[in-house]
């Protein structure tokens, strides 16, 4: 303890005595003028590199908000955007995937099963102001190729320049204004609402009856006069092929190109109500043998949406008139939906749908792949946002569909119901 | 069949109603308040010819259904985040939704190929303006009392920031 005490004390003693031994210090001589600027120099110097410094670390930090910010706000999907000199790409990626139950089933089938519904390899890319390309392909089940094979299927591959606001141009494979369904949700199933699109939509592979793709030129645009917005389209394209599961995406069976006009208007007094009409003519090429004739095909059709932050309603009808130029026979059929949904908290929406089609019995085009069969259905159904990206939608349907025996068409029966697991990334 | 079909029809009807009534209380559609004693400054490039829009003109340029300035530069929207004063005046007053309606909206435009991109968004007033000095067709939107230097304030239906009856507030 004395030990510790002693060294604790050494410091102060040898402190004291080295204070009495130190000789006063020299006058130091004031700095001349020129080794004071040097000083100023200097500290300018050193105080210019401290605010470089600072500047980038401050840069780097805005950049790093900035990042911040769009990842907290770029929305649903990871929102891949790739940005160089003018080009501006993004990319996004949809799939679904579900199990449904119906009965009576469907022939060669079970009652119950689950399925693939499809990988959606979306891409679009503005180069400069004025040019977009867009690509959209599908990893999907085709019922027509074969009940257990999955194929890849380019749905919409087109470049558009788009002149101004009432102008743009595009050339390529686009899916076609005669639904304005088929505009609005292409084959991104998490953006519809419902699992099933209306029958009127559906595509040529999948038991639908309209023409859902079109491959050839397009123009159109938009207008804003003080009383709404209009928007209008215009297509020429290859047309339908021989049979109403053939959308001539890659080549044309005649020179006859078929003629698609579309109008919309939203009107300035009702926010979010859009009304539209369009029409579309075609000369469909013979199908020897079974089918003689080339067919004129009328399509007129009318739609009405109106979406609020809650409400979503959207109806179209469709009048489909064929002529068989080799019997002169004619051919009506018409089909329509209408749907409504309504969101109630953040995340369910419940929803229905009255969705029905009639069509004349015996027409050329459409009978040889039972096309030309009624049938009419009612819907219900809830949409639960589980995530951001993510969606579930739990359907039940009743309705009463035709169908084509040795005795000829008979009335049945059905009900289904179905869940969907549908997201984007 | 046809009996069926006015059957489906009733059905539908009556789902509405249903519906209807299920709708009482707030709901995350809709757009939150905005902020009182708030107002938002439309700033654009100075080179932009355009001074004065109408509102309907201006939720059209917003929403990007209206793409091209009268110049015939292309609109580049530049947004605020979501939780910002900024974006609640125009959930509020512009877009008449929610955010996360209105992100899935911007999904569906691009999907559509309606828009070629989506927004892009920046953190502060500063960025905002620093956006907007560089592109010709720039807009963005920021607080009035936060105005970054060398760009142009649009007036709103003639009407400033600091009017009183400005629509943006």
């Amino acid at each position: 303890m004395r030990h510790r005490l002693r060294y604790l004390l050494l410091p102060l003693w040898a402190g004291a005595l080295s204070a009495q031994e130190t000789p006063p210090a020299p006058q130091q001589p004031p700095p001349t003028l020129e080794q004071r600027l040097e000083e100023v120099e200097k500290r300018n110097r050193e105080l210019t590199e401290r605010v470089r410094t600072l500047e980038e670390d401050l840069d780097l930090n805005r950049a790093a908000a900035e990042a911040l910010a769009e990842d907290s706000d770029e929305g649903p999907g990871l929102g891949l955007t790739i940005r160089r000199g003018t080009i501006q790409a993004t990319v996004q990626l949809f799939g679904d995937v579900g199990f449904e139950y119906q009965n009576p089933q469907e022939p060669d089938r079970g009652n119950a099963a689950f399925f693939f519904g499809g990988v959606n390899l979306f891409a679009t890319a503005q180069v400069g102001e004025h040019f977009q390309v867009l690509n959209e392909t599908v990893i999907k089940h085709r019922e027509d190729v074969d009940q257990d094979r999955l194929v890849f299927d380019q749905e919409r591959l087109w470049g558009s320049w788009i002149f101004s606001d009432p102008v743009y141009v595009k050339l390529g494979l686009e899916h076609g204004p005669i639904s304005r369904w088929n505009r609005l949700y292409h084959h991104g199933r998490w953006l519809e609402t419902t699992i099933e699109r209306p029958m009127l939509a559906r595509f040529e592979t999948s038991g639908g009856f309209l023409p859902m793709h079109n491959s050839g030129l397009e123009a159109g645009g938009r207008l804003h006069p003080s009383i709404g917005r209009i928007d209008y389209v215009g297509v020429v394209s290859n047309g339908r092929g021989r049979t109403p599961d053939d959308p001539q995406k890659l080549s044309d069976s005649n020179d006859a190109k078929a003629f698609d006009l579309g109008v919309g208007f939203s009107p300035a007094c009702v926010e979010g109500l859009r009304v539209g009409a369009r029409f579309r003519y075609d000369v469909i090429a013979p199908d020897e043998p079974d089918r003689e004739g080339s067919i004129r095909e009328l399509i007129g059709g009318a739609s009405v949406e109106y979406r609020s932050a809650s409400w979503e309603m959207l109806g179209e009808w469709i009048y489909l008139e064929n002529r068989d130029r080799h019997t002169g026979e004619t051919y009506e059929h018409t089909s329509g939906y209408a749907q409504l949904g309504y969101r109630i908290d953040s995340r369910w929406t419940p929803y229905t749908r009255f969705d029905y089609r009639r069509m004349d019995k015996g027409d050329p085009y459409f009978e040889p792949l039972d096309r030309d069969l009624d049938r009419w259905e009612q819907l219900f159904g809830v949409r639960f946002e589980l995530t951001r990206n993510a969606a579930i939608k739990l359907e039940f349907g009743f309705g009463r569909m035709e169908e084509r025996e040795d005795s000829g068409v008979e009335r049945d029966s059905y009900i289904r119901t179905g869940l969907q697991l549908s997201w984007v990334f | 069949m046809r009996a069926m079909r006015w059957v489906g029809l009733v059905i539908v009807l009556t789902s509405s109603t249903f519906l209807l009534g299920a709708g009482t209380r707030g709901f995350e559609g809709t757009p939150p308040p905005a902020p009182a004693d708030k107002r938002v400054a439309v700033i654009v490039n100075e080179k932009n010819p355009v001074t004065d829009l109408s509102l309907a003109d201006l939720r059209a340029i917003l929403k990007l259904e209206r793409q091209f300035w009268p110049n015939g530069r292309r609109v580049a929207l530049f947004l605020r985040p979501g939780e910002s004063a900024e974006s609640r005046v125009l959930l509020d007053k512009v877009y008449k939704t929610s955010h996360e309606k209105l992100q899935k909206y911007w999904v569906s435009k691009l999907f559509a190929g309606e828009i070629p991109a989506k927004p892009s968004y920046v953190p502060t007033a500063e960025a905002a303006g620093s956006r907007v000095r560089e592109g010709e067709g720039a807009v963005s939107v920021v607080l009035s009392t936060e105005v970054p230097k060398d760009v142009r304030v649009l007036s709103i239906d003639g009407r400033r920031p600091d009017h009183a009856e400005y629509a943006l507030r």
